[in-house]
Formats: structure tokens, sequence, C-alpha cells
């Protein structure tokens, strides 16, 4: 590390509002004189940015709905397990190595599919969490690859809900946010509970900045 | 321009039949003539049907001709077209940001022009006017020129409220009222590359490959067709390879002498073709600022003439191959908003977006990228560089060397495993000794050149990569779309984050925003700043 301050150093600075990495440019104080007052101004009335607790989790629907597909795939697979024990019985050539080595296969398919079907869903619900900051709305996500993405709310250009058979089951959602980008270019934020997501849509694309920013902070052009 | 609908240039017809008929025409014509080869009758049906084939094409580009009619009015453009399906396409003036024209030698012979109107929404241009006379051009430029001021102007002051969305009733008077709202356009001329430049852009370039592996591919097509064609060259060599045979068995040196003056040929060919295209592509290259729109025109045979308003511009990236580099010469390109994730990319699109400035010499560059922006101040020397930290750089050292290692084993097994190769584990051992410090030293270099920064006046971000092609990219936080960090688990090992951002239409300029292997504290604090201010900017589509 050569120019970057320590992370300690970074937290005051955020709370203070300056452009933290390049404080030491000298021309940039006299242009961002705006920038910086209203950050004070949000800094004061929102929520840190680092702050983890405003996070809200998907609701616990969600977890339920990832567990039923789950189930599904479980007993497919088990089935299909015990249907391969059962067949080789019928033949001659079964000897018992096979019928170990047969069994030990599903073993490790069923701990498998046990893994992906039932606890990777409680892991991945855990770390899935969305809020609208004063940035915009910010989502997590991923289990071992973990994913963090804000999208601004300026930035938005229009937003889907998507709702499967089996989510209107559950009174779930998909909100589907587009932005102009390219890779990023349509953000999913899945399971949501239906009500959450229309509020959460209307919030996004309608009264921009009523959800999050007092209405005296003033928005830079 | 007047108010009723408008045809394209008669010409059009001819065009229009040569574009349908072009991918027909060569199987036709082959039958006609394998027709005429057998006697008279045949003779006469080969070539009767061509005739035919082509009086029908011709039809089919007179009614097209017919029914296409275009306007201006009310502050839109208006496209009619098509016989039993018939389509109207209104394109609001306001939303126009392109009239871009491109001029190849048929079009320049007969003096017509292929226009392009395009949004800034889509990936197709929003309407192609195939072919119109250059006084018509003219006109309809101007046309769109004087209206979208006068409803920028009045748009101006509306989305200075802050709705940022252009207003559905602006509508205007054609031609007179605008006039006066409009300034007087001072055109400034950025940039104009000379002969000299391009002929080095040219040498220092690898286009030559492409145009080699175009040629070859164009030949194979051909020579499948033609069956005796080949049947010739197959019946020519077998002799030719005999007559080799024997000399080379004379004296062996002599065919060493052909194969590497052959080589050198082929090599010399390449450059020779790089440097063509650069000259055939770019030649009376000329870039203008005019209002606030750069305008750009080159090409020897196809004469392209664009215009790319300034802030439509989302993405300025520099690149240097080495070659251009010892040469101190750049290139820039850019990447505007629409026409993103097109397949194939046209005349007008490959120079205004891949080629904007095909080549610029380094003494140049920092005055004509701070035309790009309006005040944009761009130096690279004076950027505060950030780099990585030394985990970075170990953590690099060590994914490279596990890669060549990976590689030298698995050309040791390949050759032991596949061809029985005596010495195979000799020749791993020997691809590790070259390999593995062979990465380390361009993981090294790698570490050395990457770097970010954020522009002095505090309205972008830069980033700088390579060592070998190096490039150096901006973007500006009214035009980041949005900010991401993830952590794969071999992050999660070394406690760090990959930071991206992601623009619209990214692509053609071929570098994308990635910070890799930043440590976790930095990373996350990065992404607040870069989150904040972004959101802190309103973005304009105009």
């Amino acid at each position: 590390m050569n120019t970057e301050p320590s992370p300690n150093a970074n937290e005051e600075t955020i709370t203070e509002g300056e452009p933290v990495v390049l404080s030491e440019a000298s021309g940039s104080t006299e242009t961002n004189a705006t920038e910086v007052l209203s950050t004070n101004e949000a800094a004061t009335q929102a929520p840190m940015p680092t702050d983890s607790t405003s996070y809200q989790s998907l609701p616990i629907e969600a977890l339920k709905l990832d567990r039923f597909q789950g189930g599904i795939v479980i007993a497919v697979v088990l089935v299909g397990c015990l249907v391969g024990l059962i067949v080789p019985m019928f033949f001659a050539s079964a000897t018992l190595g096979v019928w170990a080595w047969a069994v030990a296969g599903c073993l490790l398919l069923l701990a498998l599919v046990v893994y992906a079907a039932w606890f990777y869903p409680k892991a991945a619900h855990r770390c899935a969490s969305w809020r609208i900051s004063e940035h915009g709305l910010e989502i997590r996500r991923g289990v071992w690859w973990r994913h963090r993405i804000v999208i601004p709310h300026s930035r938005m250009q229009h937003s889907d809900i998507e709702q499967g058979p089996l989510q209107r089951m559950y009174s779930l959602a998909t909100l589907v946010i587009h932005t102009a980008g390219t890779k990023n270019s349509s953000v999913q934020l899945g399971n949501l509970k239906t009500e959450t997501a229309e509020q959460l849509r209307d919030a996004l694309t309608g009264g921009r900045w009523a959800m999050h920013t007092p209405p005296e902070s003033p928005v830079t052009p | 321009m007047s108010p009723e609908p408008k045809p394209l240039h008669p010409i059009s017809i001819v065009f229009q039949a040569v574009a349908i008929s072009k991918h027909t025409i060569i199987p036709l014509a082959l039958v006609a003539w394998n027709g005429s080869q057998s006697n008279w009758l045949g003779f006469i049906g080969g070539w009767g049907f061509l005739a035919m084939t082509m009086a029908v094409f011709a039809v089919i580009g007179f009614v097209r001709y017919w029914f296409y009619r275009y306007q201006l009015a009310d502050g839109e453009l208006v496209v009619t077209s098509g016989v039993f399906f018939k389509s109207k396409r209104n394109v609001p003036v306001a939303r126009i940001q392109n009239v871009d024209l491109v001029q190849n030698l048929f079009h320049r012979i007969f003096g017509v022009a292929e226009v392009r109107v395009e949004t800034a929404s889509g990936t197709e241009p929003e309407a192609i006017l195939k072919v119109l006379s250059l006084n018509d051009v003219e006109l309809l430029r101007e046309q769109i020129e004087s209206a979208r001021k006068g409803v920028s102007s009045e748009a101006a002051s509306q989305a200075a409220m802050g709705t940022g969305a252009i207003p559905e009733s602006a509508t205007l008077t054609n031609g007179s009222s605008p006039a006066i709202t409009a300034p007087v356009s001072a055109s400034t001329t950025l940039l104009q590359i000379p002969l000299k430049w391009l002929v080095q852009a040219g040498l220092a370039s690898n286009r030559g490959f492409v145009m080699v592996g175009i040629v070859i591919g164009i030949l194979s097509q051909q020579m499948g067709n033609d069956n005796q064609f080949v049947l010739r060259i197959v019946r020519n060599i077998p002799s030719s390879r005999e007559m080799e045979i024997a000399r080379s068995q004379a004296n062996w040196w002599e065919s060493w002498l052909v194969w590497v003056g052959a080589l050198v040929l082929v090599l010399v060919l390449i450059r020779l073709l790089g440097i063509a295209w650069y000259v055939l592509r770019f030649h009376g290259y000329r870039l203008e600022l005019r209002d606030e729109n750069l305008h750009l025109s080159c090409g020897l045979l196809t004469k392209v003439s664009a215009t790319v308003p300034r802030r439509r511009i989302q993405w300025i990236s520099i690149h240097r191959s080495p070659l251009l580099r010892w040469m101190k010469l750049a290139s820039i390109r850019i990447e505007t908003a629409g026409g993103a994730g097109k397949q194939n990319e046209d005349a007008a699109t490959t120079v205004t977006r891949r080629w904007f400035v095909p080549v610029i010499p380094e003494s140049l560059l920092d005055e004509l990228v701070e035309q790009l922006r309006p005040g944009l101040e761009w130096s690279e020397s004076s950027l505060e560089w950030q780099s990585l930290d030394r985990r970075a750089l170990k953590r690099m050292r060590r994914k490279s060397s596990l890669r060549a290692q990976g590689i030298s084993i698995l050309a040791g097994g390949l050759a032991f495993l596949l061809f029985d190769f005596p010495y195979a584990w000799t020749l791993g051992v020997l691809v590790a000794v070259v390999l593995i410090p062979l990465n380390i030293w361009v993981a090294q270099r790698r570490h050395r050149h990457f770097g970010f920064a954020e522009l002095p006046s505090g309205e972008g971000v830069v980033i700088r990569e390579g060592f070998w092609d190096r490039k150096v990219s901006c973007t500006f936080y009214d035009r980041i779309q949005s900010v991401s960090c993830s952590e794969t688990p071999f992050d999660r090992r070394w406690d760090m984050q990959t930071l991206r951002i992601d623009t619209a239409a990214a692509g053609p300029a071929d570098h994308v925003y990635r910070l890799p292997m930043l440590p976790r504290p930095i990373a996350s604090e990065l992404f607040d700043r870069l989150s904040s201010k972004t959101s802190r900017i309103e973005m304009v589509w105009d």
C-alpha cells in the first residue's frame, strides 16, 4: 500500500464527507464545495453507508420456496438412486463389490444434492440482502462468490416484476431493474414479498427521491 | 424541406437491386455460364434466366423506391415505406443524435450518399436513407441541426428544473424561427492526420493478419464454388512439387532460402496490407469541433462523415501497442451511448467508435483528449496513480507461477501419454524453466503498470492497465451505471475484493474498469465513494 490511508482514517474521512484518497489534490476542494456540503447534510440525516444493520434480508418464504424446489430435486434423485440400486439386483453379474460401489456412489450423490438443495439455500438466504440507501438500491448476494452491487436512483431505466407459478404459491415476486449499462444491464432481486416488490418498484421509479432523501437536502444536478 | 413527403434519389433503384442480388448473383451467373456451355438453346436459356432475375430485382428495387418517402414535419422525421405492410416511423428531431454519412466508391461516382439517422437508444440506426443526393443530404442535415437547436434551447430551460426529460410538447415550425435562436456555429479543426502517420500506424498494426485471414477465407469460398479452378490447380501442383523435390535434393539450402524468402515476403505483405487498410479507411482524416459536436470525416474510397455529440461519449480509451509506443504514437477509442451490442459493425460504427482517432502523436494527445469533454483536464503523468499493494503483487506472482507450472505439467503429460515421447518429462521441466520466470516477470510488469486514479477535477475515474498493449481509459461519474464489488473464495483467502463499474455501450473500446485484488477495506471504501459520487450526479440522456 503506497498512497492509500489506513482503514481507520477512511472511516473518519467518510463521516467528514471529504473526497478521501485524493484529498491532497489541490484544485478539487473549490469545485467540490457544494458536494461536500450536501455530503455533510446527507451524512447527518441518512444512515451511514458502511452501516450494515439497515440491510433487509429476504422473507422467510423465499427460503421456504428454495427448499420446496430443493425437496423436489432431492425426491427425484432419491427415486433415481433407488431404481439404480434395485435394477442391478436382477442381474447375475451384480457382485458384492459392484453393489458396494453403487451404494457409495449413490450416497455421495445424495449428500451433494442434499447440501445443494437443503443447506445451501439457507446460506444463500443468509447472505442475500438489500437496502435502499442514499446512493440507491444496494444488493448483496452469493455464498461462495460474493457480490455486492449498487444501482443509483437516477440510473434506473425501468423495472419489471416477475412472478412464476411457484413464487405465486408463496406470494413472492422478482424485481428486475434495468439500467443502461452493458454487463449489469438488468439486475434481479429475487423472491421478495409481492407487496414489498411493488412498494420498492414504486419507490425506485416513481417518487425517485422521496424514500431516502429528506426534501430539504439539495440534489446537485 | 418541403412539407410534402420526398422520395429518395432515383439511382437508389439500382443500389437496391444490387443489394438484393449481391448474394444470389454469383451462383446464378455460374448456372447461366454452365448452361451456355452446352448448346445454343442452353445459352439463351441460361442468360435469359439471368436477365429475367435481374429484371425482377430491378422491379423490386423500383417498387421499394416508389413507396419510400421521408419528410421532416412538426419536429419529427417521418419515414414511410412498404407496399403491403406499410410502416411509418416517426423520429422526434430532439431525439436524433447523429446524422452519419457513408459514401462508397459507387455512391461517390453518382454523387449520392447513404444517411443514417441515429437516436440514443437501440442497436440499429433509427432510419437508414439509401440513398440521397448530396444536396438533399445537406438540406436534411441543416434542417435537423437547426430544428434540434431550437428544441434543445427550449428544452434546456425546462430540463433545468430537474426533470431531465425532453418535453413531449416540443413543437416547432420548420426552418425560420429556430435559426434565430441557434448560435452561430464556429468550427475548429482539432486534428488532421497526414499520410505519414497513417503509414506508421499501418506498420505498427497487426491489421494485416486479419486481412490475410479474410482473403484466405474468400479465396477458399470461391474455390469451393468453382470446381474447375480447383481441379486446374490440383493438376498443376504435383508437377511443380516433383520439380521442387528434385531440385532440393541437389542443394537443400536453396529450398531453405526459398522458405525464408517466402516468410519474409508474407510478413512484408502483411505490413503492406495493414498500411493499405489504414490509408483506405482514414485517408484525409479530419476531426472538427462544431458547437458541442465532434465531426469527423475520412476515407479514400468509402467516405464516412459522422457526428459524435460530446455529451454522448461514455468512455475514452487510449491504446498504445509496443510499436506505436516506439514511434511515439497512440490511438484513441471512444464508446458512445446507442449502437451497443452490434454484431456486424458497419463502416460508420468502426470509424466513430473503435477507431475514433486511429493515430495521434503523443505530443498532441493530451490537448485532443481535453477537447472530448468540456472542462476535462487531461495529463496522464500528473495524475495521482494508485497501484495495487505488495500482497497483490505476491498473489499475482503466485498465480502466474501456478499457471506456468500447470502448463508445463500438461505439456509433459501430453507428450508422455499421447506421443510416447521418450524425453517427455525433460520437456516438461524445460517448459517450466522457460515459462515460470517469464510469467513471473510478466506479472511483475503488469503490477507495475496497473494503476487507477481520480481525475483532478473530481468528475471521473481513470484506469491504466497492460504492459505490452497499454491502455489508459477514463469515464465520468455521470456515465457510471452501476458499481459492483465481488469476492471469490480465493479472494476471501487473501482478504481481497474486485471492484467493477458498468457503463453504457461498453465493448468497442476493449477495456473495462475492473480493479482486481484490492484489500477489502480499500475496496469497500472505494465502492462507497464511487457509488455516492455517482448517485449525486444526474445522468442526462438528451
